[in-house]
């Protein structure tokens, strides 16, 4: 390898780890909900949909929540910011729920990339993804 | 309990109606736990198994500790992996539009992990607000009633079991639930109503304890750091002697109580709250228990006259690690107006006393993996009861024996890895 060469890769390897840090510096999360749904949502109103409390959007349309699968850092962002519990709370509430007939999680559907695709299919569902994947495919009903 | 050949048919009814709908949606989800105590006290109790006959009494005896006095999980002084462990399975199949079929098959050390049939019921939600469950449920009597068997859901390896007693767990029949809220409360109201069947054992004792008429009321309301909840709840309770107690003691059921005819009617309320401080937890619970005149027929069965029990615990999440402490307390006031059995001997006596039993429980729950928990937990139990109740000895549940002297103190010491998937 030619000290050239090194330098590129070095080079192109700093890019990616500054990339990387600055990434995880300021990684945000959206909810984001598909592009014809117009209804405009608060903090809490989005916790009672994701905590299976309401099933619904404020102008009456059936509202269904998907999420990350577990292990999912912007899984952990969403349900300690937005839900306030950690990854074990939110366990324990879904197996009171679960076992005793007064609910069911929402369903886990994979990654950010899955949640967008499936949300831009469905005016129904309401999932979060990384910003950075936000694209025209759905709307951002809430940053954080 | 009712054994799964009894109710399998229902599940199976239940579970092939919803294969014949094509596109039914199929949930299965489980849990288990795996846990293994012993008591450490000396023997503080001069007892003996009712069977040998009470002219052989006094005996030597072990105290022991009562973990789940519904399927007869007691500790004693031999390392046991029964008494606090269980498994469940549930399956759900979603029908769309709000209807779907469940059964949740359960089954516990303490009763050799025999199958059977806890939950098998179709629920029906009208809309967002109201819901119909008709079936086999458990009998929300506690803050813990309806998870009670989901280790992984709270911090203790059981719930305190300073409660008032009950005998039986799960009933049969319907629950209406409407929900809603109000800013930042959410609340819900239920009702239900049915019946249930229950074999209580108790060492070579099997007593039949029906519940009639069975029916209460649960309202609950919670925000982002508090919940509240209080129920009530009555029933009409007629139990069958088994063959053996009633050969023993033909002599001290008076007029019936408890019969067909003259059902016992009971009633039971209870208050608990939980409240959040960021990662400090204190979750408290009282329960009253009182049958509307004096059951049969002695000391010592679980609730049959005025009971109360309490707790408050707190704990503080650390991390993946929630150490916990708990205080909780016990009591049940007889009012004696029939014959007191003394065992070896009846006396026709009028007597009011009272058993009292304290204890405190520290234990720590660590989440190591996102699906499991493994916990450790000490309980330490003091007998302060009347003397009288002391010196007369006392049936004490899932053991099968009579005790003498502070039969409820005991320390016992419990490790159990709870999972759920």
């Amino acid at each position: 390898m030619t000290t050239n060469k090194m330098k590129k890769v070095l080079a192109a390897g700093l890019a990616g780890i500054s990339l990387l840090a600055s990434a995880a510096a300021f990684s945000a999360t959206a909810v984001v909900v598909h592009p014809t749904n117009g209804n405009t949502l608060s903090e809490p109103e989005i916790a009672r949909i994701f905590l299976g409390k309401s099933k619904s959007f404020p102008d009456g349309s059936e509202a269904i929540p998907v999420e990350q699968t577990e292990g999912s850092a912007t899984r952990s962002a969403f349900v300690r910011t937005i839900l306030k519990k950690n990854d074990q709370q939110i366990k324990a509430y879904w197996a009171q729920l679960l076992f005793t007939g007064k609910g069911t999680p929402p369903k886990q559907v994979g990654g950010g990339a899955d949640v967008k695709k499936l949300v831009g299919q469905n005016p129904a569902l309401i999932g979060y993804i990384d910003t950075s994947e936000v694209d025209s495919t759905v709307r951002v009903v809430l940053e954080f | 309990m009712t054994k799964i050949p009894a109710k399998l048919g229902l599940l199976t009814a239940a579970m092939l109606a919803v294969g014949s709908v094509h596109a039914a949606e199929v949930r299965i989800n489980g849990f288990a736990s795996i846990a293994g105590g012993q008591t450490l006290s000396e023997g503080t109790t001069t007892s003996s198994h009712l069977t040998s006959g009470p002219t052989d009494l006094p005996g030597e005896g072990k105290a022991t500790y009562v973990a789940d006095p519904v399927t007869d999980g007691v500790y004693d002084d031999q390392w046991s992996f029964n008494p606090d462990s269980n498994y469940g399975i549930q399956i759900t199949a979603d029908l769309g539009e709000g209807l779907s079929a469940t059964g949740q098959i359960t089954g516990n050390g303490g009763e050799d992990f025999e199958a059977v049939v806890s939950w098998a019921y179709i629920s029906y939600e009208f809309n967002e607000n109201w819901t119909v469950m008709a079936g086999r449920q458990r009998l929300p009597l506690f803050y813990y009633s309806d998870f009670i068997d989901v280790g992984y859901a709270y911090h203790w390896i059981r719930p305190p079991q300073e409660l008032v007693a009950t005998d039986g767990d799960t009933f049969n029949g319907v629950k209406v639930r409407y929900s809603n809220y109000i800013g930042s409360w959410d609340w819900s109201a239920e009702a239900y109503y049915g019946n249930s069947e229950e074999d209580v054992a108790s060492g070579q004792i099997t007593t039949t304890i029906k519940s009639e008429d069975q029916h209460g009321v649960v309202l609950r309301a919670s925000n982002s750091w508090l919940i509240l909840r209080a129920t009530y709840s009555g029933a009409d309770s007629v139990t069958e002697l088994d063959q053996l107690l009633g050969a023993n003691y033909p002599n001290i059921i008076p007029d019936g109580q408890g019969s067909e005819e003259n059902p016992l009617k009971y009633t039971f309320m209870g208050l608990a709250a939980q409240m959040n401080f960021g990662n400090v937890f204190i979750v408290s619970e009282y329960t009253h228990g009182k049958p509307d005149n004096p059951a049969f027929p002695t000391n010592g069965f679980s609730g049959r006259d005025e009971a109360e029990g309490w707790y408050v615990s707190t704990g503080i999440r650390l991390g993946n690690f929630t150490p916990h402490i708990t205080y909780s307390e016990n009591t049940v006031d007889y009012v004696q107006t029939g014959p007191v059995v003394t065992p070896g001997q009846l006396s026709d006596v009028t007597a009011e006393f009272q058993s009292k039993r304290e204890a405190i429980t520290a234990g720590v729950r660590w989440d190591f993996h996102p699906s499991a928990a493994l916990k450790v937990e000490y309980t330490t139990r003091t007998d302060k009861s009347d003397d009288f109740y002391k010196g007369n000895g006392n049936f004490y549940e899932g053991a099968g024996m009579w005790g003498y002297g502070e039969t409820g103190e005991v320390d016992v010491v419990a490790v159990a890895l709870d999972v759920i998937f």
